[in-house]
């Protein structure tokens, strides 16, 4: 049985009302599930559920050349694939606006709070360094990618292994030197305005009746490390603090979640 | 239990073939994974699928795009339901009860308004369940309707309408018979679950 | 005494296989399924319009088979881009498919069918069509029967079922995916390469149709289990 969700009208009164679905709060996340180390090619991997947002992410390691202007670092890209198989408006095809917009915002959230330490990954200065590749799939899609694609990167990369190599930089084949060690434990909150409540972690119904949309990046040491606005709505500055308080208040309850990863 | 099929299960009946079968070199075999029915005749229903239309049915559809010549409806099927604005006059999200007058060969479907429904909420079931939220003469559905003092309005394409007080709890119950529309004695089962439940009348 | 392969497992026995029907709440069918370290999701979309209408076909409905890997799911990161040999696995899987479904009951329509190869270990092909019939299935889309395949070949002299990588790429290794719907024992995916004798392919052949036969007791199985039991 499905809710009807295209009523966007319906769901606005609903939050009007101060109802959501299972009762939650309008600071409340989902259930959150998280299983780690299920894809053995894989250097790490996780697999995410906020409520039935499910979400599968892999990490690769490979051995890069440092960029001309950082040539004592290896380096972090981020993708995420918004797969056919996780909504019916999802197609087989080059990468939407959409997903590059995840890809965009989950990587940010990541770098900037300089969750790696890109100098640790350094081989041999100015020739050789491990890059890492993040590849996260959505497998059905139902609200709130941002803060699920991040979780699920981000514990992906807390349980990634780093392949052992020889003395010609070859990795060998199922063999690991060791965990790639995060310096910080960054958290992505996504807030969504309907009728001008603010309310965290949207469901599907929810994403459809948003009408702005901010994503919120909260490093250990409670600073911001990255903001994402969207959708065609607006914010006002008090807003914009309520939904920074909120993000500051529940970062350690959800740091934990990964603590024990 | 009802007896449970699977796609290719040979049906050693001497009962006339009839839905979710096919015949091949004299033997007749499941379409589908379902449930098998022997009547007076062999019927599998699948266990899933989208509505098939059928004439003269009576179903529920939602509007949810328009362009400058019709309203397209979700109407849980292969394709949407279409209202032509020369002849009706709708908005985003409305909810009609309609009449399939006609179906082509390839499932467009032409479509009668009967009445526009408000004041209630939509769900959408598996359209193979449909025939039990309703139960033999309209059982279950007067159970459910009784007992929490709302109004039901089933289309035959899966959407139901509920108007009442404790629409929530409503929707319990109906993803209750859907997950369990294999099991016998349900109307007796959801009895008893609504005697409990504490329904706000 | 009978030689037991590296990975300890009888000549003609299969990796372990665990398959979860409708695991994509939003799909019209989906499954997950393992096998031996083969991991991935299949989901179901349709039937539905085939647009734009001048590509569909007016007499009988259309398989949109789509498989993809992961750039995680192999030891070398992979492009996610398809590759070639992404689009020929398409090909002929969606050719299988398109025997079995009864296609003639939509014309003018399109099945999308969609694989995700999460992590990968030989045979992801066998393995993606046996979890594309029970998504199928678990959509109630029409079908003559249940497609079920498996990988037999040879590795070492010996003619094998279910190959893992390690056998694969062995030097006399043949490596044949052989697909039949179960009733009928009609053919419907046949791909090898290396070098069989006729003797060695009508033996392989012949374990591929008893190894079929147990692939489908587990698709059974799985779709059994879509059917939950009321408690008391």
């Amino acid at each position: 049985m499905i809710d009807y969700s295209y009523d966007i009208e319906m769901v606005k009164g609903r939050i009007e009302k101060g109802i959501r679905t299972n009762n939650r709060k309008d600071d409340e996340y989902r259930e959150i599930k998280i299983e780690t180390g299920i894809l053995k090619n894989a250097a790490g991997s996780a697999k995410v559920t906020l409520g039935k947002t499910m979400i599968y992410a892999g990490t690769k390691l490979e051995i890069g050349t440092p960029y001309p202007d950082t040539p004592e670092e290896g380096g972090i890209t981020v993708g995420v694939e918004l797969s056919p198989i996780g909504a019916p408006e999802f197609y087989a095809g080059p990468p939407s606006e959409t997903s590059i917009e995840l890809s965009r915002v989950v990587d940010r959230g990541i770098r900037e709070a300089k969750t790696i330490d890109f100098k640790k990954l350094l081989l041999v200065p100015k020739e050789k360094a491990w890059f890492v590749y993040v590849d996260i799939y959505v497998m059905n899609h139902d609200g709130n990618l941002f803060d699920a694609c991040q979780m699920a990167a981000m514990a992906a990369l807390k349980t990634t292994k780093i392949p052992k190599i020889d003395k010609e930089f070859n990795q060998i084949k199922g063999e690991y030197s060791g965990n790639l060690k995060l310096e910080k434990l960054p958290v992505l909150n996504t807030y969504s305005k309907i009728s001008n409540k603010i309310i965290l972690d949207p469901d599907l119904n929810e994403d459809y009746a948003t009408e702005a949309r901010l994503s919120i990046a909260i490093d250990d040491n409670l600073n911001i490390c990255a903001l994402q606005k969207g959708e065609k709505g607006f914010f006002t500055q008090d807003e914009l603090k309520e939904m920074i308080k909120t993000s500051k208040k529940k970062y350690k309850e959800m740091r934990k979640i990964f603590e024990k990863l | 239990m009802k007896e449970i099929i699977f796609p290719g299960d040979i049906i050693n009946e001497n009962l006339k073939p009839g839905f979710g079968t096919y015949k091949k070199d004299g033997k007749v075999y499941s379409k589908y994974l379902g449930i098998l029915y022997k009547d007076e005749g062999i019927k599998v229903i699948p266990i899933n699928g989208k509505y098939i239309p059928k004439e003269s049915d009576n179903i529920i559809g939602i509007v949810l795009e328009e362009d400058n010549f019709v309203y397209l409806l979700d109407i849980n099927s292969y394709k949407q339901g279409v209202l032509f604005k020369r002849a009706n006059n709708a908005k985003l999200y409305d909810v009609y009860l309609m009449r399939v007058n006609s179906v082509n060969e390839i499932r467009d479907v032409e479509l009668e308004v009967i009445s526009k429904l408000a004041n209630g909420e939509a769900v959408k079931v598996n359209p193979k369940k449909v025939a039990r939220l309703i139960g033999k003469n309209k059982s279950m559905q007067t159970l459910i309707e009784t007992k929490t003092n709302t109004k039901i309005i089933i289309g035959l394409n899966g959407i139901v309408y509920v108007i009442g007080n404790d629409v929530e709890k409503i929707k319990e119950i109906i993803k209750f018979i859907e997950d369990y529309s294999h099991e016998d004695n349900l109307t007796n089962k959801v009895s008893e679950i609504l005697d409990k439940m504490n329904v706000k009348k | 005494m009978v030689k037991k392969r590296v990975d300890g497992r009888e000549m003609n026995e299969l990796r372990p296989i665990k398959i979860t029907p409708s695991v994509v709440e939003r799909a019209d069918g989906s499954a997950y399924l393992e096998w031996g370290q083969n991991k991935m999701i299949v989901a179901v979309y349709g039937p539905k319009e085939l647009l734009p209408k001048h590509l569909a076909n007016s007499q009988r409905g259309k398989i949109n088979f789509i498989y993809r890997m992961a750039p995680f799911s192999v030891p070398e990161r992979k492009n996610p881009k398809p590759g070639r040999r992404d689009i020929e696995i398409s090909k002929v899987v969606g050719e299988a498919l398109s025997y079995a479904v009864l296609l003639e009951e939509f014309p003018g329509m399109v099945i999308d069918v969609y694989v995700q190869i999460l992590d990968s270990n030989a045979g992801t092909r066998v393995a993606a069509l046996t979890a594309a019939s029970v998504a199928l299935a678990d959509a109630g889309i029409p079908m003559k029967d249940l497609v079920t395949a498996v990988a037999v070949g040879k590795a070492n002299g010996n003619i094998i079922a279910d190959l893992n990588k390690n056998e694969e790429d062995a030097d006399d290794a043949v490596d044949m995916a052989f697909a039949m719907l179960p009733g009928s024992e009609e053919i419907v995916l046949l791909q090898a390469d290396g070098i069989l004798s006729e003797d060695e392919f009508d033996k392989a052949i012949k374990i591929a149709k008893e190894k079929c036969q147990e692939v489908r007791k587990l698709q059974i199985e799985a779709l059994k289990s879509k059917f939950k039991a009321l408690k008391g």
